[in-house]
């Protein structure tokens, strides 16, 4: 039953990564080409600066591989969320499959992009110094991780206190505050975000709400097309 | 047949999905974070055709939200 979830998140995934793909390269693109054009002025008025960095593929071939990448991230996205669904599918709380699915996908939207984007939100190129993207690569990859686990234990927080008898609204608040609480310390801990200063902030703004909204797509996508599949299967009368 | 047995306890993850699972996140991750530059303390020589894969995957990993430069 679970190479079942596995093969629909495998396949939700792909679809959803393809159309946020379609999003970022028609909302995107055109932003990301825009802040191409603002590195490569400043390169030329930069001392010493030639031709910045070697290119080995076109803009063309790299919006080609747009779509290579979001499709690639689909599927290994999908897959995981999949696997993950076979595991929470009967502690979820949910009433079908969609809402479960939904929510599923909600939960990881919010640990996986939402909340490392309120501290490293997107940027294009140029920013950031490159010889400290190792140490930037491994605290955005953290604080994925970290976030992930905080909404995982604020879930399983709610869980004990409902089985407690706690209400609803009194459940809510006390671990929305404590998510609020371990959030921020997450924040303070991390190392701070490459400074954007001397960017158009109304272009870095647009790159970014372009790369929130692709992400947006993908999960939108993922939770709703994942759910149908499921729903359509147990119609079908297939044992998931 | 969940069904038929009432409220048992929730299933647990094969091991074969459990590696599934770790290979996956294996694969997002070199995905999300190619470069030579950053897998050559791990692969050394091998890493250079994931600058490819970098450049390749470039647009995406910028519109996703993950560091690149
Ligand atoms: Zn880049």
């Amino acid at each position: 039953m679970v190479s079942a979830y596995l093969r629909r998140g495998m396949a939700a995934g792909l679809l959803a990564g393809l159309l946020a793909g379609l999003f970022a390269f028609f909302v995107g693109e055109p932003i990301l080409d825009r802040t191409i054009a603002l590195e490569e002025s400043a390169h030329v008025h930069a001392p010493g600066g030639g031709g910045g960095d070697e290119e080995i593929f076109s803009r063309p071939t790299q919006k080609v591989g747009l779509f290579f990448a979001t499709g690639l991230f689909g599927v290994t996205v999908g897959g995981v969320f999949g696997i993950v669904y076979a595991y929470f599918r009967e502690r979820l709380a949910a009433g079908s499959d969609l809402k479960r699915s939904i929510s599923l996908a909600g939960a990881i939207f919010a640990g996986a992009f939402l909340v490392p984007f309120l501290k490293y939100p997107a940027n294009p190129p140029s920013i950031g110094d490159p010889s400290t993207i190792r140490e930037r690569t491994a605290a955005y990859f953290t604080l994925v991780a970290l976030s992930l686990l905080a909404i995982l234990i604020a879930w399983l927080a709610a869980r004990t206190l409902e089985a407690r008898g706690v209400g609803a609204s009194r459940r809510r608040l006390t671990v929305g505050a404590g998510l609020v609480v371990v959030v921020g310390v997450l924040f303070l801990l991390l190392p701070a975000a490459p400074s954007a200063d001397g960017f158009p902030s109304g272009t870095l703004w647009a790159f970014r709400l372009s790369s929130f909204g692709t992400q947006l797509v993908f999960w939108a996508g993922l939770g709703l097309l994942f759910g149908v599949l499921c729903e359509r299967a147990r119609k079908k009368g297939v044992t998931a | 047949m969940e069904k038929t047995l009432g409220r048992r306890h929730p299933s647990t993850l094969p091991l074969w999905s459990l590696l599934v699972l770790a290979l996956l996140l294996l694969a997002l991750l070199v995905l999300l974070s190619a470069s030579g530059a950053l897998l050559a303390p791990l692969l050394g020589q091998a890493a250079g055709p994931f600058d490819y894969l970098h450049e390749f995957a470039h647009d995406g990993r910028h519109l996703l939200g993950v560091p690149c430069h």
